[in-house]
């Protein structure tokens, strides 16, 4: 650097300046992008409001992120009839019944939206503040929390600052140059390169002998809920978002391994499946006693990519056998092959 | 109070507008000198009337001994220092282990409980003010005619809590002269200061939580887990101590005063000598200058003389059997590296097949992992950790783990590969050169990865020695 040393520091203060202004504009101006890359779930938002419209979509935690792979599933409403469709996967590990809500929420009056096959599991009752809402500053934060609280709030550089964050940095480049080649499903390294490269970590059609996987009648309503009755309510209330926006909306439990880790099939689970039921007289497919083989699980609660791909089509099958989705998806007729191996 | 803070940055800047605004060099040191009491007496106000009296009393002790040199003088100054020290760092230790061993012999002891008030800093200027006073004695500086200047020598916050440990020779002549603004420090400062903030909290806060998690439960570790999270570990104590030191000498040259340079890339050493040459250089330095060199050095009995300063250094660290140790097995590495150097002229450049960079490279990897084992017991908590610790580094069943957190793999791969570039920007002659743009390009890489990852604060490890 030539000149003065006054002048050098003076050039580097403007510089320095300069860089920092330019990228607080570029996170106002980008913010919900940026926003978007800073947490999965908004990442996975970010990643189907480029992907609109959808025919359907998919919400939940990981275990549906393996169970209900949407190429599975379109092939099997294909092979039952249904026109060409679109479908995505918008679950995230670790989802909350919360972030379930708000993402849910934030799709429901998407146009173009037909049908939303939603989670009910142990996992996906889990409750928790949203992650990326602004902490609230306690009455007794000290100076530095508060002076940083101050700045979130004025600042969208400061506010946004975990796309700084590694990962973040890769979902930004996701959801910014690829999201167009994703169906939701991705959820390594390794998922979103093979997505890229058009190579999904699909398995056709699983290599397994036919199996009877029938899912388990809902109980009748219980007179009071023991339990989840808020959890009930943000479902009753999200399934009546939808059904304002005439989108059809289903209900689905996973199956688990064995009945050790099927915590759905406990009275409390079942009562809340059935009072959800009840309420909004929306089909609720409850696979939590369904033990697939082994082979088809990744571990206790989550399929594996055969696993995944032979219960997609069984989600298929089930959507095919009910009038009003098969109606809603435009297919001809229900098939009748509600449940049965494809 | 913290340099990641913004209650630090609300001292910090009008300290330095009174500095810098200021011509007269009285009102500059009263304005240092009150920053470093509201720095210090931030964190626990009563420890500031401890730091005043070890002020009064040196400064005191050492304007006598410069009138009458006295052996005696200062064999009692450096016995109230180091009282002091024993009394707030080690008196809690020393009593529980007599209790045991009193136990052990069916005996009661009644030991009054102690408290755990651990003065901040009180290792750094415990140390400072003695290397002083044995020099003031060695006639190697005067004594410190103003008080105030002594003050600051003692308390300015830039080093007060964890070093470097400034010698009064070096600092005391900077604090005389009233230094005229250069603005070529000043911009190399602010430099120095975001990064040893990158390194704080961008680096070794992210590798804290591996390292803590894996020193919580060590038995259920797999193989190459105890030994990537020990990676962890050696990485954030070098990232910690590393981001502390450069943001104190960034501060020192904000205020016109140069800091003595405390790290230099250790983990490139092909020798535990040259180790601890470049790892925590100002305290090496004063345990060579002030222990080991009086016991005799390496004229007469040198084993001795290495595994006492050793074992001192691992004391000082902490007050605990894990520092007794590790400080003492750092002293017996020495001493076989010594001899082993004495019998063979470098065997690895010269005996071994394998020369020149390969031999280096195997060096400073058998270097590395040598530190890294000795690691876990300045990172334990007792000795059955660390021993469980070791079992699971070196000892069956050998257990893999294949999904290692990316995190972890990036910033250990990364980290390993980036800090000599990063140390070769931090030089003034290798930062100037570059354009403003590069200059700012660096700096706002850097205060990304400080934004990025900036959330919950942590202290700085060597707080806590």
């Amino acid at each position: 650097m030539r000149g003065t040393p006054a002048r050098n520091l003076a050039l580097y203060l403007v510089v320095v300046a300069g860089i920092g202004l330019s990228l607080e504009a570029a996170c106002r101006r980008w913010q919900t992008l940026f926003l978007a890359a800073s947490h999965r779930s908004l990442f996975k938002a970010a990643l189907l409001e480029r992907r609109l419209p959808q025919d359907i979509v998919f919400f939940g935690t990981s275990r549906t992120g393996e169970a209900l792979r949407p190429r599975a599933v379109l092939s099997a409403l294909a092979d039952a009839g249904a026109p060409p469709l679109s479908a995505f996967n918008v679950s995230t590990p670790f989802s909350s019944l919360d972030i379930l809500q708000s993402v849910a929420t934030r799709f429901a009056g998407s146009s173009g939206l037909k049908l939303a096959v939603v989670e009910i599991s142990h996992q996906q009752l889990g409750r928790g503040d949203l992650p990326w809402a602004a902490e609230s500053t306690t009455p007794s934060a000290d100076f530095h929390a508060r002076a940083f609280s101050w700045l979130e709030t004025h600042s969208a550089l400061v506010a946004e600052r975990k796309v700084f964050v590694l990962n973040s940095l890769s979902r930004l480049m996701l959801v910014s140059l690829f999201a167009a080649r994703f169906d939701g499903t991705e959820e390594f390294g390794s998922d979103y390169l093979a997505s890229i490269l058009g190579r999904p970590r699909d398995v056709e059609r699983a290599q397994a002998q036919p199996i009877s996987c029938l899912p388990r009648p809902i109980d009748a309503p219980p007179a009071s809920l023991s339990e989840f009755r808020a959890e009930r309510d943000i479902y009753v209330q999200l399934a009546r978002s939808f059904q304002e926006h005439g989108v059809e909306v289903a209900f689905y439990v996973p199956p688990a391994l064995d009945s050790e880790h099927a915590w759905e099939t406990g009275p409390p689970y079942r009562e809340l499946r059935a009072s959800i039921h009840a309420v909004t007289g929306r089909p609720i497919w409850d696979f939590s006693e369904c033990h697939l083989p082994p082979h088809l699980y990744r571990d206790a609660t989550h399929l594996s990519a055969a696993g995944g791909s032979y219960f997609s089509r069984l989600i298929a099958s089930a959507i095919a056998a009910d009038p009003r989705l098969a109606q809603a998806l435009g297919m001809r007729q229900a098939t009748g092959a509600a449940h049965a191996l494809p | 109070m913290l340099f990641h803070s913004f209650t630090f940055l609300a001292l910090l800047i009008p300290t330095l507008a009174i500095y810098w605004l200021s011509r007269s060099q009285t009102i500059r040191l009263a304005a240092l000198f009150v920053a470093s009491m509201i720095f210090y007496a931030f964190h626990h106000w009563p420890s500031a009337f401890l730091l005043l009296g070890t002020i009064g009393l040196n400064y005191s002790a050492a304007r006598l001994q410069q009138r009458r040199r006295s052996r005696w003088l200062l064999a009692l100054i450096v016995i109230i220092d180091l009282s002091l020290l024993f009394w707030f760092k080690y008196a809690a230790f020393a009593a529980a282990e007599l209790k045991r061993a009193a136990a052990l012999v069916g005996l009661a002891l009644p030991l009054p409980a102690l408290s755990n008030w651990l003065p901040l800093g009180i290792s750094f200027f415990t140390f400072q003010v003695i290397a002083y006073q044995v020099d003031v004695y060695r006639g190697t500086v005067g004594a410190e005619r103003s008080l105030l200047v002594f003050a600051v020598f003692k308390s300015f916050f830039a080093q007060l809590i964890a070093g470097p440990i400034v010698r009064a020779k070096e600092f005391l002549p900077q604090l005389h002269k009233r230094a005229r603004f250069d603005p070529e420090q000043f911009h190399l400062g602010l430099f120095l200061f975001v990064a040893g903030l990158a390194l704080k909290i961008g680096v070794a806060d992210v590798l804290r939580q591996f390292a803590d998690e894996a020193f919580q439960s060590p038995a259920e570790l797999a193989t190459t887990d105890a030994w990537l999270n020990l990676y962890a570990f050696a990485f954030q104590l070098f990232a910690d101590f590393w981001g502390y030191s450069t943001m104190a000498r960034g501060l020192g040259k904000l205020f016109g005063l140069e800091l003595p340079l405390n790290f230099n890339l250790p983990y490139l050493s092909s020798s535990l000598q040259e180790f601890w040459r470049r790892w925590h250089i100002t305290l090496s330095s004063w345990f060579r200058d002030y222990v080991y060199i009086p016991l005799g050095g390496n004229r007469s009995k040198h084993t001795r003389n290495l595994l006492v300063a050793m074992t001192a250094a691992g004391i000082w660290h902490g007050a605990g059997w894990t520092f007794v140790l590790w400080g003492l097995l750092h002293g017996l590495w020495l001493v076989i590296e010594s001899a082993l150097k004495r019998r063979f002229a470098s065997p690895l450049t010269t005996a071994s097949p394998l020369r020149g960079t390969a031999a280096a490279a195997l060096r400073r990897l058998l270097l590395f992992h040598g530190v890294c084992l000795l690691w876990v017991l300045f990172r334990a908590p007792s000795l059955p950790v660390a021993s469980t610790y070791y079992a699971r580094l070196l000892l069956p069943p050998y257990r893999g783990h294949s999904d290692v957190p990316e995190t972890l793999a990036i910033w250990l791969i990364g980290f390993a590969l980036l800090q000599a570039p990063l140390a070769r920007v931090m030089e003034r002659d290798r930062f100037f050169p570059r354009s403003a743009w590069a200059q700012a390009a660096i700096t706002w890489l850097l205060l990304a990865l400080t934004l990025g990852y900036a959330g919950q604060r942590y202290d700085f490890i060597y707080f806590a020695f």
